[in-house]
């Protein structure tokens, strides 16, 4: 479980630490101060070995067309564009710290290989000086690894340096803001849960917490496209979940990307979107439920008050201990975090002080 | 009700709604009160969690002078020992003494223990001291030491007994009280009779505090 976060030079984040962090972090502030690029940084840090990392960036705030140069593929990384900076990444997990690393390297070598016989491969420099975003991972008492991404004519290419082995990372989802959630994919990660037969949990957790009338959940295809469908005591046939609103259809699919994701963690973007206040609390005694039954840690965003003043209500006194409220605040050119445990959020909604 | 911000300069925090009335009508009477915000804190218990949300709220960076205006109740010495305690745990500069201030690096913090003059005590003490000409003082001198003869003290791990009728636990309180019903206008608080007028905020026995205000 992440402990702590140091952020520097990513994005708006010159500078940023946030210390006492918990299974689920709601995260508040102003706008711009850099909820988004927080979330985004711990996206980065565990889908580190994906080729797509950085692209994926761009894809969760809906740039979909981009020019295949260094200045509009990563200079929007680095706080002030500035390419001469220095990202640093660093998580404190169970009291061990990793960090990646992330620079513009001017001077890269692509290697080349040359194959000589079927059992010899060679391996030289090429001639050509390249512009490399160099990543680098330190992890607490394993050798760094080193690895090198070149925007080709078509893609991104990826060396290594040396022959490093990729540890299996915690596997981190992104769920955006908007308010339409993806059936299909969801469908899929339904399909996945049930073949271990984890099902039964899920739909436990989603009776429990939201919608006491359900007796199961399915996925039915109907023409080309799966849906996961709802039986509900009362009513005789099946209903998608795509039409019982979009706010239901979004709990569901926090609960699913949870429990689909154990030992994971999720980061979820304006986690109110199309969900109604009167839902909240129930909403988060769920989710903190779930988070802490499948050892998936949650960041959040929010912007809304009432997201806040449910999570007091609705959070269970066991779970309490659980949950973390982080706003951060921009202090000159620095971004502060202020972490409140739940008695500190109680305390400042019950005397109606401004938290955000 | 909207939520309440950080607007001004100056906080004072206090225990309750009487002392946000009573500090209201007293920095209207000194002609201060534009300067200062009033928050209560429900009482001194986790008075470091309480402390520690207001330094963690929006603006708080914009705060010159923290002012902690509260009760020393039975023992000033050990309030205050456990306010400088509880400031120091939060990096938070602490005065030696009650009624003054201490500066550190990003903001001025004040304390003042009601009823004032290292004395034990509460608003209500600090109310009283300001109306000792008025005529239904000696009134209530007599009412008190009358209740004092003919009802039970009861110690604090002393069970109740129903039959036994026990003298006031809040001496201070109930003073107050009996005297707010002694006035033409009755009022059931310290802090409304503050607001209405009924304290004379010209006594004596308000300049420290009137000091303490005046030098945030």
């Amino acid at each position: 479980m992440i402990n702590s976060i140091n952020i520097a030079n990513f994005k708006g984040l010159s500078k940023l630490r946030i210390e006492d962090v918990s299974y689920v972090n709601l995260i508040g502030g102003m706008n711009n101060v850099g909820k988004t690029s927080l979330l985004e940084a711990l996206f980065l840090f565990y889908n580190r070995y994906n080729v797509n990392c950085i692209i994926s960036l761009y894809a969760f705030r809906a740039i979909t067309a981009l020019a295949n140069n260094v200045d509009s593929l990563w200079s929007p990384i680095f706080s002030n564009f500035d390419l001469n900076n220095l990202i640093e990444i660093s998580l404190a997990e169970n009291g061990k710290s990793n960090t990646l690393f992330l620079r513009i390297n001017k001077n890269y070598k692509i290697p080349v290989q040359q194959k000589i016989s079927p059992n010899i491969i060679t391996t030289s420099r090429g001639s050509r000086a390249v512009y490399s975003l160099d990543f680098t991972y330190k992890s607490f008492g394993e050798k760094e690894k080193i690895w090198h991404h070149v925007i080709d004519r078509n893609n991104i290419a990826s060396y290594t340096e040396g022959n490093i082995e990729f540890e299996q990372a915690r596997n981190a989802y992104f769920m955006l803001s908007s308010v339409k959630t993806n059936f299909q994919e969801d469908a899929i990660k339904f399909g996945k849960l049930d073949v271990l037969g984890k099902i039964g949990r899920l739909t436990g957790f989603i009776r429990d917490s939201i919608e006491p009338r359900l007796i199961g959940l399915s996925t039915i295809t109907l023409e080309s496209q799966s849906y996961i469908h709802a039986q509900l005591e009362g009513i005789d046939r099946k209903i998608p979940i795509a039409q019982m609103g979009d706010g239901m259809s979004r709990l569901i699919s926090i609960l699913l990307n949870i429990s689909s994701n154990e030992n994971g963690v999720l980061l979820i973007d304006e986690i109110e979107t199309g969900i109604h206040y009167t839902v909240f609390p129930k909403m988060w005694n769920g989710i903190v439920k779930a988070a802490k039954e499948y050892n998936c840690q949650i960041f959040a965003t929010t912007h809304s008050y009432e997201c806040l003043e449910y999570a007091v209500k609705g959070v269970e006194k066991e779970d309490q201990d659980s949950f973390r409220y982080i706003r951060l605040d921009r202090k000159n050119d620095k971004i502060v975090s202020h972490t409140f445990n739940f008695e500190e959020l109680e305390l400042s909604i019950q005397k109606k002080w401004e938290v955000r | 009700m909207a939520n309440e911000s950080i607007t001004k300069d100056k906080l004072i925090v206090c225990e309750g709604k009487d002392e946000i009335n009573f500090l209201t009508a007293f920095l209207k009477n000194i002609g201060s009160l534009d300067g200062y915000q009033v928050w209560d804190i429900s009482g001194v218990d986790s008075l470091k969690n309480k402390l520690k949300v207001i330094k963690s709220l929006p603006n708080y960076d914009k705060l010159n002078t923290l002012l902690l205006i509260l009760d020393s109740d039975d023992n000033f010495d050990s309030r205050l020992q456990s306010v400088k305690d509880i400031l120091k745990s939060l990096d938070l500069p602490y005065p030696d003494s009650a009624g003054s201030y201490k500066t550190g690096e990003n903001i001025k913090v004040g304390v003042f223990l009601m009823p004032g003059n290292l004395e034990n005590g509460m608003l209500e003490d600090l109310c009283l001291k300001t109306v000792t000409e008025h005529p239904a003082m000696s009134c209530l001198e007599a009412y008190m030491a009358c209740l004092e003869t003919n009802l039970a003290k009861k110690n604090l791990d002393e069970p109740k007994d129903p039959k036994k009728y026990y003298f006031p636990k809040n001496v201070s309180k109930a003073k107050a009280l009996a005297f707010l019903a002694a006035l033409h206008e009755p009022f059931n608080s310290v802090g409304i009779a503050a607001l209405n007028g009924y304290w004379d905020f010209d006594h004596a026995s308000l300049d420290d505090l009137k000091r303490f205000l005046q030098n945030s």
